[in-house]
């Protein structure tokens, strides 16, 4: 009796130690781990496709969750990962679509995070050439192409052009080739951008992931609210506006939308919109 | 019953080892309806010799059979009853398992099946304990289960390797009244031992086996003239003592 | 065939007393559980992923009857003598070969098909959790396509387990011989088709050449039962590769029995 109440006595003490221990365990790996990111990429595809077996798909999730971690890293100590993280992060990216081609995931990240944050658009364009191949039914494969042509990389002709191979697809959504038009006719930046990022978020089960994102879309809504607006004053008057007072003074806009990153909105000649900020968080 | 001429057994050597030979040129003849007892020191050769009779192993040279019919062949096994040295049963499973196996292959029909295994459970005294598996059992509880299992289908012929090894004194009385009841019903027995002893109280015929040869057969009686008391030791010491000075 | 059978149905009760089953079959639905949980952090294709982790289960699940169980059962069999009960009875090597690889097939079913249920659950927890937009793609037949060429390969891998433990003479190196062919039996095809396109340019000896080309006929292609990543994505896989695979794993099972128990019935059980 008195040796199992000793024992009861010895184990609690050493449960308390345990207790103690396991979150400075956990801080002390997170030492090592501050945003860094698997190596796993750097095996050559060759390699790391025989070596996984019959998991192959299995190990493409594990690397998404190791990618996916990285980024919710990032995000959470909200510093911007260096090029040559970005780098190994594409050549993970690169691993994962050659063990699962067909893994949305990997080329929803490679649009989401490549072209939007790291503005690595020849590396997030080859993944999404990749992506055509193993998914030629999927519409937003050619349509995210299209899309960085156009936006980051301003060839319009040759993003009308995707948007128009995406509109092709069965399935794609209808306001595909109006926009393709527009996207010709008007360069409608922010509005191509809006709903670009509203069709991103609408797919996707984790908006959290990206709060940025959110934002974005905040400022954006207001931009494409600017390039209706015009849109709507050049089809009336058929002249452009001056300025954006004087869309609001003739009732196109109801009033001058907020920049959520803080700038000015500019109305160029040609219809299309943007803001002193140039959206991007100012440097404190 | 069964018929062994000029049996040898060489153990080729694997990997820089010395092939060893385990039997050389045994001859063996046991009549129908008798105990035969194979006596001799270890490594002489017994256990050997009744694998090539089970076809567990291959003689080098020699014939062998069964009933007639040849130890090579499958059918040379389907009146036989076989007790390993270490029984051999696997221990996840209760001795119904194994019966049940066994009347499977046999096709013992249902109400025969039923009716046999509480006759032999209870005769190996297990009966209460039928249905537990072996994992549970002590070392004299697996040896008359394996009993059991070589009993069950009523064979014409019951080899057994030590039979009384690992079973106390009771227990060797219960496989001794086993094996007289069961020749006594004109079966033919034939076991190897080191018990002396048991092999003189019950054996018809005795065969001691050194280094592999077949030294010499005697009947109980013959013993009794030639030796005196407890004549099976000094024949089995000197047979032994001599081989082993030659 | 009756002595085959009866061999079949003793080694499959006796697999079932094995307590290592029930405790593979748990940590695997654990895993399964565990995959509908970790398949909430990925973006778009969640029931890819979770087909992708509860097929690999079942196959893992299935595996660890060629890779353990039928190791303890077959070359510990041997090794411990516990054969002698059954040899020394009207049954011939090769009988008792078949009979327990039919044993070691009726576990791996009951297993697999026990952990087919498993991915049947975690697919409608998901699908709950989640929501149906994300399992749109869900293809039945091809996880049953899948499941099946799965079972097909743990087949394989059966047979090679009889077949290696009636080579060698010790348990572990029959484990090693079986683990190795698994790994040899999904690596060939890959290292096959590298050396065909050799993007790298490195010029590749012949005698490597001529070693991939034995590997590839002497190991089973079981690459070619993998067809999990298809079915996770809900891709149509065509009946007849089904059918065509069938045969060839039958053959290949058959060749290695018949080779398997050549040897076995060479062997003294000393």
């Amino acid at each position: 009796m008195k040796r199992s109440f000793t024992l009861l006595v010895f184990f609690s003490v050493l449960f308390a130690l345990m207790g103690v221990m396991t979150d400075k365990v956990h801080n002390l790996r997170t030492k090592y781990l501050a945003a860094s990111i698997s190596q796993i990429g750097r095996i050559p595809s060759s390699v790391l496709v025989a070596t996984s077996l019959e998991y192959k798909g299995v190990v493409a999730d594990m690397m998404f969750l190791n990618a996916s971690n990285f980024i919710g890293r990032n995000l959470m100590e909200r510093r911007s990962p260096q090029p040559e993280e970005w780098q190994t992060f594409y050549l993970m990216l690169d691993r994962m679509s050659a063990l699962d081609g067909r893994f949305l995931d990997t080329y929803v990240f490679a649009e989401m995070m490549l072209a939007w944050q790291a503005r690595m658009y020849d590396e997030a364009n080859s993944l999404l050439a990749k992506a055509r191949r193993y998914r030629p039914d999927d519409w937003r494969m050619p349509y995210y192409i299209g899309f960085n042509h156009f936006y980051f990389q301003k060839q319009y002709a040759l993003g009308a052009d995707y948007v128009m191979q995406a509109a092709n697809i069965s399935g794609s959504p209808s306001y595909l080739p109006n926009l393709a038009a527009r996207l010709a006719f008007y360069g409608s930046r922010s509005k191509t951008a809006l709903l670009f990022i509203k069709e991103l978020i609408a797919q996707n089960k984790q908006i959290e992931l990206n709060p940025e994102l959110e934002k974005r879309l905040a400022a954006f809504e207001a931009a494409a609210s600017i390039e209706d607006a015009a849109v709507g004053f050049i089809n009336r008057f058929d002249r452009r506006p001056v300025n954006i007072s004087e869309l609001v003074k003739t009732g196109f806009l109801s009033a001058v939308p907020l920049d959520p990153y803080g700038g000015e909105w500019r109305l160029y000649i040609d219809g299309h919109v943007d803001s002193t900020s140039n959206f991007v968080e100012r440097e404190k | 019953m069964i018929q062994a001429e000029h049996l040898s057994k060489k153990y080729t050597g694997h990997l820089g080892r010395k092939p060893t030979l385990a039997l050389s040129d045994v001859s063996l003849h046991v009549k129908e309806k008798e105990i035969f007892g194979i006596v001799g020191p270890n490594g002489a050769g017994k256990s050997t010799l009744l694998k090539i009779l089970l076809g567990l192993v291959k003689a080098s040279s020699g014939i062998a059979s069964l009933n007639g019919v040849s130890v090579s062949e499958i059918r040379s096994r389907q009146q036989l009853g076989y007790l390993p040295e270490n029984p051999c049963l696997y221990d996840s499973l209760s001795v119904v398992d194994h019966l049940n196996f066994i009347a499977r292959l046999y096709q013992l029909p249902k109400d025969l099946l039923s009716k046999r295994m509480d006759d032999v459970l209870t005769r190996v005294g297990l009966d209460d304990v039928a249905h537990r598996s072996l994992r549970t059992y002590s070392k004299g509880m697996v040896q008359r289960a394996a009993l059991a299992c070589a009993l069950f289908t009523e064979p014409d012929l019951l080899i057994l390797d030590e039979p009384m090894s690992g079973l106390d004194p009771l227990g060797r009385k219960m496989v001794l009244d086993i094996i007289r009841e069961y020749n006594s019903r004109g079966n033919t027995v034939l076991f190897c031992s080191h018990v002396l002893n048991d092999v003189e109280r019950i054996c018809d015929r005795i065969a001691i086996m050194n280094k592999g040869k077949l030294v010499v057969t005697v009947t109980p009686q013959q013993l009794q003239q030639e030796e005196g008391d407890s004549p099976l030791e000094s024949l089995f010491m000197r047979t032994v003592l001599e081989e082993g000075s030659a | 065939m009756r002595a085959v059978f009866s061999v079949a149905l003793l080694s499959f009760k006796e697999g079932l007393r094995q307590r290592v089953l029930y405790g593979v079959v748990l940590a695997a639905l654990l895993m399964m559980s565990g995959a509908v949980l970790v398949s909430g952090f990925f973006l778009r294709d969640i029931s890819k992923v979770i087909l992708d982790f509860s097929l690999a289960t079942v196959t893992l699940g299935g595996l660890t009857i060629p890779l353990f169980l039928a190791i303890h059962m077959l070359a510990r069999d041997i090794e411990r003598r516990t054969v002698f009960s059954l040899l020394s009875r009207p049954i011939s090597r090769g009988q008792y070969l078949f009979g327990k690889f039919n044993g070691l097939l009726l576990l791996t079913g009951l297993v697999m098909l026990f952990l087919s249920i498993g991915v049947y659950l975690s697919l409608e927890c998901g699908e709950f959790l989640f929501g149906e937009r994300f399992f749109v793609t869900v293809s039945w037949n091809s996880i049953f396509a899948a499941l099946f060429l799965s079972f097909l390969s743990v087949m394989i891998l059966n047979a090679l387990a009889v077949f290696w433990s009636t080579l060698t003479t010790s348990s572990f190196l029959a484990t090693l011989l079986t683990v190795f062919s698994y790994v040899i039996g999904h690596f060939v095809d890959d290292v096959v088709r590298f050396l065909q396109v050799n993007t790298t340019g490195v010029e590749i000896s012949s005698s490597i050449k001529q070693v991939v080309e034995i590997a590839k006929y002497s190991f089973p292609n079981l690459a070619a039962f993998d067809v999990k990543s298809v079915a996770a994505h809900g891709m149509v896989i065509p009946l007849a590769d089904v059918v065509f695979l069938t045969f060839y794993a039958g053959i290949y099972c058959s060749l290695l029995l018949t080779l398997a128990t050549i040897f076995f019935r060479r062997r003294d059980l000393a």
